[in-house]
């Protein structure tokens, strides 16, 4: 009832002057927002806190509740639906495509030179000790290893910091390293860290306790992810809603950032159900004589099949720790609703996990507990990363799944076989939704677009897809085939003095795709008019998914 | 960055943008104005907002004890000290005692932990001034266990409402009871599921006005109660032998339990009684591994030798409360005997939360004659039970629903059921 009160509540409010700004967002490619600013505290956050706030607090906000209801989409989206570069995201795969080696090229870092690695620190954190080495080019990285499972945690890790760079993201440099225990020695100021924190000098009694808790290799080696040290100066974490304190770039709501809301479209194909606060970091970093944020994503050990975490495996991806819909769901229905991963769910290679494509449902997608920005992801965000999600080609996904260097041939098939399946029901999904048309060019009272269904393989091609466009002001809907349509007569808007970019909005058109099966999609919307170069009427941008 | 910035401009541009690459980074703007991001606030949230200002400040609250929680490694030091102290045998217990004690604690030691012959000591206490301490002594054979033993119980609020079946709910009145016993017992188990045992102890038990200044004392009113204001000392022997067919939660099984005891007063007493218990259980699967019927049928009858002088009222059988008739207050009817049915519908909503539907009926009767289908007290409702990740219930809440209104029992921690009951009273267990 009190659910049903703020919603109606909300609905009366009215719309607000910012759908307005909506309607033609900048022309720009780039956010700047890597002005100076002075160093700010770390910022910490609470994994705790973030389960009980987001399983069960937040209901009772009214003012969050109304701010959900009405958020109007995503607030850092340029006049073309893209996500400008920022401190935040880089665009890389996504309007085109890269190939595996551009991919690793472009990674910021570099792995460790083999030979001596100087133990600078043990880190007891029970479940999986962590060692922090430096190589003699005198560069600092963390060793995790393999928990559980050999090549589990380090293979995921591996394979999703390429993926995750590839898609935007600003990430460590982790690769997948193999040591002898002859090759670590003791720093001079070595220390060890107990659960609780304590620091004691390390010794090498340390070192050897931690290399007992690993298998070693066939060849006497230790596999082990050598994550690099992140430029910079730690500055904590960020958080997926809200702006940070003391940071005078950070203008935009995170929960209102198109990069944070779509991520949730690319960690269900990692099945990257970790993505919370604690694995999030923010880096003072110095470019020239500015210093400025930047914003990365950790840890990916638990992507893929990695995780185990609280109600076992099977339940990662499909459900929250403390899912209020399925425990209702098992309430109301006597315990006789079977959850299917509790049925189905298999581990086909133990190094992998439970990563499979038969029970995935890309618009289902969980993580293991709610968090803000996925929340707030419409369609036009689920559209622009699965946008991302099927630039991947397969030949770059099966070099993916060997980058994860799996002991077993067909754990890296099976793999790649399992990523192409879940890329291709996101693709499935999405892209049928959403009118996947970009690059729309108006030529000679043309409009023409490209339609990335049909490129990628989403939309059958042997039969002429259809399209229908309604133009503004006008009644009636064209249909058509083929990514041309002649426009009809334009009801042109009288002209005025532009915005602050010398455009001049005159018309607007929309264009739908057919469905593959019944009706159509969620529109384009096209932009037309002119700018302050040229009188000549032109595509001045366009939005996915408007309703 | 600002190479892969210069590849996006540059595609980007090349294909749409109507403005140039030079010009956009001359612009070096921000994708939003503040007052832009200002402007997409629904105008209505400010006043929201100062509506949520006391849940905002609570939640700010909550994060810094969180961050305060892991910054100091909270979890992390107290599963130190617990692995600490349980490597020395020592255990801290938290919740109650039992229904109706209150929120408490305590621990135990374990002297020689793990081994054959070991010392057990317990120690509770809760804010309502329930107090438990037991020791006890086991040396354990392949032929069995000899089993030492003595508890002292001071329990001061027990409920009194009269005896028999037809006791009135207004009558409601309170009373405390010291409880000391020390004994011997001796249990052999087959292969876990079948163990049968004989004990022997001397007890010394008192019953005494209580302790809530709210709720008069039994003799206020009911005149000549046997027992009330002294103490009582006797001898109790018996023998039970369970079977436990349950293997897991879900599944198909049952168990049986049986019981035999011998009570004779000490000193001038003359008490001589008999007492027998019986528990069936049996479990029916409805869904794999999620949900479960269970059913439970619960009968202790007493039995007076001739010469012996009335059974005190605090050692008969009585029923209600969460171990019992669920809705009814607990320990709302005492008689000689009683008969207790109950049927449950378990099922799991989560591998931490299980709902209970159930129907529970009971009766007290003098004799058997007196047993009638007609003349039971029955109640409905609905119960939680929420465990750790160790599969422990730590807390029960339950609401029933009987002819005599609702009663709702919170009920921490879970006791195990003693071997045998005889003429002792240890609040609520496991059911």
């Amino acid at each position: 009832m009190k659910r049903l009160a703020v919603f109606l509540l909300a609905c009366t409010l009215p719309v607000s002057r910012a759908d307005d700004w909506l309607r033609l967002p900048p022309p720009l490619t780039v956010d700047a927002d890597d002005r100076h600013i002075p160093e700010s505290r770390e910022q910490r956050v609470s994994e705790l806190y973030a389960i009980v706030y987001n399983s069960w607090m937040r209901h009772l906000s009214p003012a969050e509740r109304v701010a959900a209801v009405r958020d109007a989409g995503a607030l850092n989206v340029n006049a073309w639906d893209e996500v400008p570069d920022s401190s935040w995201f880089t665009n890389r795969i996504g309007p085109r495509s890269l190939s595996f080696d551009e991919i690793c090229a472009g990674l910021e870092g570099e792995p460790p030179e083999t030979g001596a690695w100087a133990a600078l620190r043990v880190e007891d954190e029970g479940y999986t000790p962590k060692l922090r080495v430096r190589d003699q080019a005198g560069r600092t990285y963390v060793l995790k290893f393999d928990p559980s499972t050999p090549e589990k945690n380090s293979g995921a890790e591996r394979i999703s910091t390429l993926v995750l760079h590839a898609a935007g993201y600003n990430v460590p440099h982790n690769t997948i390293v193999s040591f002898r225990s002859s090759d670590l020695v003791l720093a001079e100021d070595a220390y060890h860290t107990d659960v609780v924190g304590k620091r004691r000098p390390l010794t090498r009694g340390d070192l050897e306790a931690v290399l007992k808790k690993i298998k070693p290799l066939s060849d006497g080696t230790y596999r082990g992810m050598a994550s690099m040290f992140l430029p910079g100066k730690g500055a904590g974490k960020f958080k997926y809603t809200g702006t940070r304190k003391g940071d005078p770039n950070d203008i935009i709501p995170h929960e209102r950032r198109r990069e944070l809301r779509g991520l949730r479209v690319i960690a269900a194909w990692i099945n990257h159900a970790d993505a919370g606060e604690k694995n999030t970091y923010d880096a003072y970093v110095t470019a020239g004589a500015r210093n400025y944020l930047k914003h990365y994503l950790l840890d990916f050990g638990s992507t893929l099949g990695g995780g185990d975490y609280i109600n076992g495996p099977y339940r990662v991806g499909h459900e929250y720790i403390f899912d209020g819909g399925a425990m209702s769901r098992s309430l109301v229905t006597f315990g006789l609703w079977h959850r299917p991963w509790e049925e189905h769910g298999r581990i086909v290679h133990p190094e992998i996990g439970y990563y499979d494509s038969e029970l995935f449902e890309p618009e289902r997608w969980k993580p293991n507990y709610p968090n803000p920005a996925f929340n707030r992801m419409d369609e036009a965000d689920g559209y622009w990363g699965a946008k991302i999600v099927t630039a991947f080609s397969d030949e770059v996904i099966e070099k993916l799944a060997r980058a994860g260097e799996y002991s077993r041939s067909e754990v890296t098939t099976y793999l790649a076989d399992t990523m192409k399946r879940r890329r291709d029901a996101i693709g499935r999904y999405w892209l049928d939704r959403v009118a996947p048309l970009e690059e729309v060019v108006l030529t000679g009272g043309r409009l023409s677009f490209r339609d990335i269904a049909v490129e990628r393989g989403y939309a059958p091609e042997e039969v002429a897809r259809g399209y229908r466009l309604r133009v503004d002001g006008a009644k009636g809907l064209l249909t058509f085939t083929g990514q041309s349509v002649q426009l009809p007569e334009l009801n042109l808007k009288a002209g005025g003095p532009g915005d602050r970019y010398g455009r001049l909005l005159l018309a607007r058109v929309w264009i739908e795709s057919k469905r593959r099966s019944e009706g159509w999609s969620l529109p384009i919307e096209v932009t037309l008019g002119q700018t302050r170069d040229s009188d000549r009427l032109q595509v001045l941008g366009w939005r996915h998914a408007v309703r | 960055m600002l190479a892969d910035r210069a590849i996006s401009v540059a595609v980007l541009s090349m294909l749409l943008g109507p403005i140039s690459p030079a010009q956009q980074l001359a612009e070096g703007g921000r994708i939003r104005a503040p007052e832009e991001i200002r402007e997409t606030r629904p105008p209505l949230l400010a006043p929201l907002e100062v509506l949520s200002w006391p849940f905002h400040r609570l939640s700010i609250g909550t994060e810094r004890g969180f961050i305060a929680f892991e910054r100091h490694k909270i979890r992390e030091r107290v599963s130190l000290w617990t692995e600490e102290l349980r490597r020395h045998g020592v255990e801290a217990r938290f919740g109650g005692s039992g229904e109706g004690a209150g929120f408490g604690g305590g621990g135990t030691y374990t002297f020689n932990a793990g081994k054959s012959n070991r010392l057990h000591f317990l120690g509770l206490e809760t804010f309502k001034d329930y107090q438990e301490v037991g020791i006890q002594w086991v040396s354990a054979t392949p032929a069995g266990s000899l089993i030492a033993e003595s508890s002292y119980q001071w329990r001061p609020d027990e409920n009194f409402y009269g005896l028999g079946h037809n006791s009135v709910r207004d009558k409601h009145s309170m009373f405390a009871l010291r409880q000391t016993w020390a004994g011997l017992r001796w249990e052999y188990q087959v292969k876990g599921r079948v163990s049968w045992g004989a004990l022997y102890r001397t007890a010394w038990i008192s019953a005494l006005p209580g302790g809530n200044p709210h709720f008069s004392s039994p003799d206020a009113f009911f005149s000549n109660l046997s027992g009330y204001g002294t103490q009582t000392r006797l001898r109790s022997a018996g023998i039970y032998f369970d079977m436990n067919g349950i293997r897991s939660e879900y599944q198909l099984g049952g168990a049986t339990h049986f019981g035999a005891s011998y009570q004779r007063g000490l000193g001038s007493s003359s008490l001589s009684y008999f007492s027998y218990e019986t528990q069936l259980e049996g479990r029916l699967p409805i869904s794999r591994e999620s949900s479960a019927f269970v059913g439970q049928a619960n009968f202790e009858l007493t039995r007076e030798r001739h010469d012996s002088s009335p059974i005190p009222f605090y050692m008969l059988p009585h029923i209600g409360g969460s171990s019992t008739l669920r809705g009814f207050a607990l320990d709302r009817f005492y008689g000689r005997n009683l008969a207790l049915l109950s049927l449950e519908y378990r099922y799991r909503i989560h591998p931490f939360v299980q709902v209970i539907p159930f129907f529970d009926e009971g009766q007290i009767f003098d004799r058997t004659e007196d047993l009638s289908w007609l003349n039971w007290h029955r109640n409905y409702g609905l119960g939680f039970r929420f465990r750790n990740g160790a599969g422990a219930t730590f807390l029960r809440v339950e609401y029933g629903r009987s002819s005599e209104g609702s009663e709702i029992h919170i009920v921490f921690g879970d006791r195990e059921r003693p071997p045998l009951l005889g003429p002792f009273r240890y609040g609520a267990y496991k059911r």
